[in-house]
C-alpha cells in the first residue's frame, strides 16, 4: 500500500482521542487507530469516517517502518476477508490490490477504505475501554483482550495454525 | 481491713438504698461506670464513711433533691461498712442529717457507730469509733487505699496540684512509720528553736550576770534562728519556681530546637516531591508503551481470525493456479520467440494468460506471498502473547508507582501538619527568654538567700555559744544542762535510726517500683526516686516525656512498690490487710498494659475495689474472677443507681443505661 499523503480521518469522537493521548496510553494518534481498525477488521464494520474533528497523521509517521508493516498488513487481511468488498471486485484483482503495491483500481483508496474500519472501533473503544484513569484504560483494555478472544474463539490452536500449516 | 460489704443510702446523687458485695476470694471487684455517672462520687463515699468528710469538699447530700424540699425538710445520709480487721468482723455505721434552713442547708446531727465481733462472734460496741476507725486506716494514708490514680500520677512525677510533695513526703514517711521519728526529733527540738522540749527546759535556766544576760543571747539565737528558718521556707519556694520554670524552659528548649527538624522536614519534603515528579514520568513513560504495542503488535492479535482465513484463500489460489513442470525461464522463452514449444504462434489471449502465470511464479508467485504473509503474521504473533504479559506488567508496574506517590503524599501532608505546628516558632523563642531572665533573677536571689542563711547560721552559732557561756558555772543551771545534753543525745541516736531506715526503705521502695514498672510497661524506663518521693522517669536518651498510659502505669507500679514494700517489712500496716480502692485512669491503657496491671496488682493487694470506665474484667486473671457492679444514671435528674452487672448491653446501647 503506497502511502503518499497524510491520513485525515473524520470523527465525531475527538475527545476518545485527546483523552487517551492526555493519560499517555495512546501518545501517537496513529495506534488508537490502528486499534480501532483491527477491532472493526475483526468484526467486520465498515462504515465511511465522518465528523466534524479531523484527526490528522503525518505521512512521515506512517512510513515508519513497523507502522507501514502494521498498515499493509492490516490492509491486506481486511480486503481478503470483509464480505461487501467481494461484490465489487473479483477474487484476483483482491489478490492484486492486496500484494501489488502498485496496482490500483479506479475509485478504490486502499488507506481511505482501511480507515473504514475505524469508526466502528473508535465507538467501541469510547464505550469499553476510555477512562480518564490510566490506570482504569489498561485495567479496560486487558479485560477487553480478554472478551475479544473469547467471543472470537480466537485461541492459541488458531495462532499455532497461523504459524505452523504445512504448505505447497 | 478487708471491706466485706457497703450500704450506701441517699449519698450524692445515690438516692435510696444500694449495696455493694466485695470479692473477698478472689480480691477484684468492678464497678463499672461511663464518665460523669458518677464514678467518682462513689468512690467518695468510703472516704467519708471513714472519716466524715467529702475528700472532694461537695455536699455529700443530692443538691437538686434539697433544692426542690421546702424549709425544714431533712434528709439522713447514712453509709454501712462492713469488714474484717485482724480476724474480727466489724460493722460501722455512719449517719448525717442535713436540714434545710431559711437560706442554707444545716448539718443537723451525726451519729457514728462501730461494733466488733468477739471471740463467740457477739457484737460489742466499741466506744471512740471514729479514733478506731483511724488507727486502722490512718486518714493521712487514706489516699493511698482510695486511689485516685490519675491525681497521683502527676504528683508523682512532680507536676503542679493541689498536693505538694511535702505531704507526699510526709504521707510515705507516715507509710513507713518514719513519721514517729519525725514527730520524737521535733518534739525534743534543738537548742535554737522554740517549741520543743530543750527549748523549754532551756528557758528554766536562770541567767548569770555577763555583759549580757543569757536570755538576750537566747532571745538573738532563737529570733535569728526562726529568721534563717523563714529564709529557707522561701528557699524552697524559689527552688520549686526555679524547677518550674526550668523545665518549662526545656520544654520549649526542644520545641525551639525543632526549627532544625523544620529544616529537615522541608529537605524531605521536597526530596518527596523531586520523588514523585520522577515516578509520574516514569508513569507517562510506562504507560505510553501501551499504544506502541497494540499498534505495532496486538493489532496482528485481535485480527488473527481474518488471518487465518486470508491464509486459506492464498492456500487455495496456489492450488488453483499451480502448473507443473513451468518455470518463468520456459515462459519468458515462449513470450520472447513468440512460438509455444508445439511450434504455433501465440495468439494475444495467450500472451495475456502466459504474463498472467509469470506474475504468479517467484518472486511474484502466489506461494511467495503466503511466504511474506505468513512470516509477518508469524512473527508478531509470537510477540504478542509477551505484549499481552507486558500491558500486565505496566499495569502492575504503574499501580506500584501510584503506591509510592500515594505514600509519598501521605508523608508531605504529615509534614505539613507537622511544619505548620512549628511555625509559632518565634513566641517560643521570646516566652524562654524571658523564662530565662527570670532564671537568672532566681539564681539572684536565691545566692543572696544562701548568704543570708549562712550569716544567720554563724550568728545562731556565736549566740548559741555566748549563751552556753553565759550559763556556766551555775550550779542551779547545771542539771537542766545536763537533761538537754540528754536530749540532744536522744535526738541524735533517733535522728541516726532514723536516717538508716529511712534510706533502707527509700531503697527498697525504689527497687520495688523499679520491679513493677519493669513488670507492668511495655518500653523500658530508668526511675529514680527523689528524696522527696517524687520519681524522675526517663528514657534511654535522658527524655522524661511520658503518655498518659505511661503516666498512669507508672501511678500503678508506685502504689505496687510502696504495697509490695510494705509487705515485706516487718512494720504496723503490713502483716494486716487492706483493701485497694482505685478509680483507675485506665481509658489511657491500652489492652496489652491493662492486662499487666491486673496481673500483677493482685499479688501485693489483698482486696482490689476498682471503678472502671473501660470493660476488664476479661483482662484479670481467672483466679482474680471479678464480682461486676455497674452504675447507671439520669443525669438530668442527677440520680444514679449502683446495681449488679449482669451483662447487659451497658457497653453497647445508651439507652440502656437512662433510667427513665
Amino acid at each position: 500500500m503506497q502511502i503518499t499523503n497524510d491520513i485525515s480521518f473524520q470523527t465525531n469522537k475527538r475527545d476518545v482521542f485527546e483523552t487517551l493521548d492526555a493519560n499517555s496510553v495512546f501518545s501517537r494518534f496513529i495506534d488508537l487507530l490502528i486499534f480501532a481498525i483491527s477491532i472493526g477488521i475483526v468484526h467486520d464494520q465498515r462504515q465511511k469516517p465522518t465528523g466534524e474533528d479531523k484527526i490528522e497523521v503525518a505521512r512521515n509517521t506512517l512510513v515508519q517502518p513497523n507502522l507501514k508493516r502494521s498498515l499493509d498488513f492490516l490492509f491486506q487481511t481486511a480486503i481478503l476477508t470483509t464480505s461487501d468488498i467481494k461484490e465489487k471486485f473479483d477474487e484476483d484483482t483482491l489478490m492484486r490490490l492486496a500484494f501489488d503495491d502498485e496496482y490500483e483500481e479506479e475509485g478504490f483508496n486502499k488507506v481511505n477504505f482501511l480507515l473504514e474500519f475505524a469508526p466502528y472501533g473508535i465507538d467501541v473503544i469510547d464505550q469499553k475501554i476510555l477512562d480518564r484513569d490510566p490506570i482504569n484504560t489498561l485495567m479496560n483494555i486487558s479485560e477487553y483482550f480478554e472478551e475479544l478472544f473469547d467471543d472470537q474463539g480466537i485461541k492459541d490452536e488458531v495462532i499455532q495454525d497461523i504459524i505452523a500449516p504445512e504448505t505447497k | 481491713m478487708i471491706l466485706k460489704r457497703a450500704k450506701i443510702n441517699n449519698f450524692k446523687q445515690f438516692e435510696g438504698e444500694h449495696t455493694l458485695e466485695f470479692n473477698t476470694d478472689g480480691k477484684v471487684t468492678v464497678i463499672y461506670g461511663y464518665n460523669g455517672y458518677g464514678k467518682t462520687r462513689l468512690h467518695s463515699f468510703f472516704y467519708w464513711l471513714l472519716y466524715g468528710n467529702d475528700r472532694d469538699g461537695e455536699a455529700i447530700y443530692n443538691k437538686p433533691s434539697m433544692r426542690r424540699s421546702f424549709q425544714g425538710d431533712t434528709v439522713d445520709i447514712r453509709g454501712e461498712l462492713e469488714f474484717e480487721h485482724n480476724g474480727r468482723d466489724h460493722h460501722f455505721v455512719r449517719e448525717t442529717t442535713y436540714k434545710k434552713g431559711s437560706n442554707r442547708v444545716i448539718k443537723s446531727n451525726n451519729f457514728v457507730r462501730l461494733r466488733r465481733a468477739d471471740e463467740y462472734g457477739n457484737y460489742q460496741h466499741i466506744d471512740e469509733p471514729e479514733l478506731y476507725i483511724k488507727d486502722v486506716l490512718p486518714e493521712e494514708l487514706s489516699d493511698y487505699f482510695f486511689f485516685d490514680g490519675e491525681g497521683m500520677a502527676n504528683e508523682l512525677l512532680g507536676e503542679k496540684t493541689g498536693r505538694n510533695h511535702k505531704e507526699l513526703k510526709e504521707a510515705v514517711n507516715t507509710i513507713f512509720g518514719l513519721k514517729l521519728y519525725e514527730n520524737a526529733m521535733s518534739h525534743i527540738g534543738t537548742i535554737d528553736r522554740k517549741n520543743n522540749a530543750i527549748y523549754e527546759l532551756s528557758r528554766r535556766k536562770k541567767d548569770t550576770n555577763g555583759k549580757y544576760k543569757a536570755s538576750t543571747y537566747q532571745k538573738f539565737m532563737t529570733d535569728k534562728a526562726e529568721e534563717r528558718d523563714t529564709i529557707k521556707q522561701e528557699l524552697e519556694k524559689d527552688k520549686k519556681e526555679k524547677a518550674e520554670k526550668q523545665a518549662r524552659k526545656d520544654k520549649l528548649s526542644e520545641q525551639i530546637g525543632q526549627k532544625d527538624l523544620g529544616n529537615k522536614l522541608n529537605a524531605e519534603r521536597d526530596n518527596l516531591k523531586k520523588e514523585n515528579d520522577r515516578l509520574q514520568k516514569r508513569i507517562d513513560e510506562t504507560i505510553s508503551k501501551t499504544g506502541k504495542l497494540i499498534g505495532e503488535t496486538l493489532s496482528y492479535y485481535i485480527v488473527s481470525k481474518n488471518i487465518k482465513n486470508v491464509q486459506d484463500l492464498i492456500t487455495r489460489k496456489i492450488d488453483e493456479n499451480y502448473v507443473s513442470g513451468l518455470d518463468s525461464r520456459i515462459i519468458n522463452n515462449i513470450l520472447k520467440k513468440d512460438n509455444c514449444i508445439c511450434g504455433n504462434h501465440i495468439s494475444a489471449t495467450e500472451r495475456e494468460n502466459l504474463h498472467r502465470l509469470l506474475n504468479m511464479l517467484p518472486p511474484h508467485s502466489y506461494s511467495s506471498i503466503f511466504y511474506d504473509y505468513k512470516a509477518q503474521a508469524e512473527q508478531r504473533l509470537e510477540g504478542s502473547k509477551e505484549a499481552i504479559e507486558q500491558i500486565s506488567n505496566i499495569i502492575e508496574n504503574v499501580t506500584n508507582y501510584y503506591d509510592d506517590i500515594n505514600n509519598n503524599n501521605e508523608r508531605i501532608e504529615e509534614i505539613d501538619s507537622e511544619l505548620s505546628r512549628l511555625e509559632n516558632i518565634q513566641q517560643l523563642v521570646q516566652e524562654r527568654k524571658e523564662l530565662e531572665k527570670h532564671i537568672t533573677q532566681l539564681e539572684e536571689k536565691m545566692d543572696q538567700k544562701n548568704a543570708k542563711i549562712s550569716e544567720l547560721n554563724t550568728l545562731v552559732k556565736s549566740a548559741e555559744k555566748k549563751y552556753r557561756e553565759a550559763l556556766k558555772n551555775n550550779e542551779a543551771n547545771r542539771e537542766i544542762t545536763e537533761k538537754i545534753e540528754f536530749l540532744e543525745t536522744c535526738r541524735q541516736e533517733i535522728n541516726k535510726r532514723y536516717e538508716e531506715y529511712r534510706n533502707y526503705y527509700h531503697k527498697q521502695l525504689e527497687s520495688n517500683i523499679r520491679e513493677m514498672i519493669d513488670k507492668m510497661l511495655s518500653v523500658k524506663r530508668e526511675i529514680q526516686l527523689n528524696d522527696n518521693y517524687t520519681l524522675t522517669v526517663s528514657d534511654k536518651f535522658g527524655s522524661t516525656s511520658l503518655s498518659a498510659g505511661q503516666a498512669a502505669i507508672i501511678s500503678f507500679a508506685y502504689i505496687g512498690g510502696i504495697l509490695n514494700t510494705l509487705k515485706n517489712l516487718n512494720v504496723k500496716y503490713v502483716s494486716q490487710a487492706y483493701p485497694l480502692v482505685l478509680d483507675a485512669p485506665l481509658s489511657h491503657l491500652d489492652d496489652d498494659h491493662i492486662k499487666n496491671v491486673f496481673q500483677h496488682l493482685p499479688q501485693f493487694a489483698d482486696q482490689i475495689i476498682i471503678f472502671s470506665k473501660e470493660q476488664i474484667d476479661n483482662m484479670v486473671e481467672e483466679d482474680n474472677s471479678p464480682y461486676k457492679y455497674q452504675i447507671k444514671t439520669n443525669a438530668e435528674a442527677n440520680k444514679s443507681i449502683v446495681e449488679e452487672y449482669k451483662g447487659e448491653e451497658y457497653f453497647i446501647d445508651q439507652n440502656v443505661r437512662r433510667i427513665q
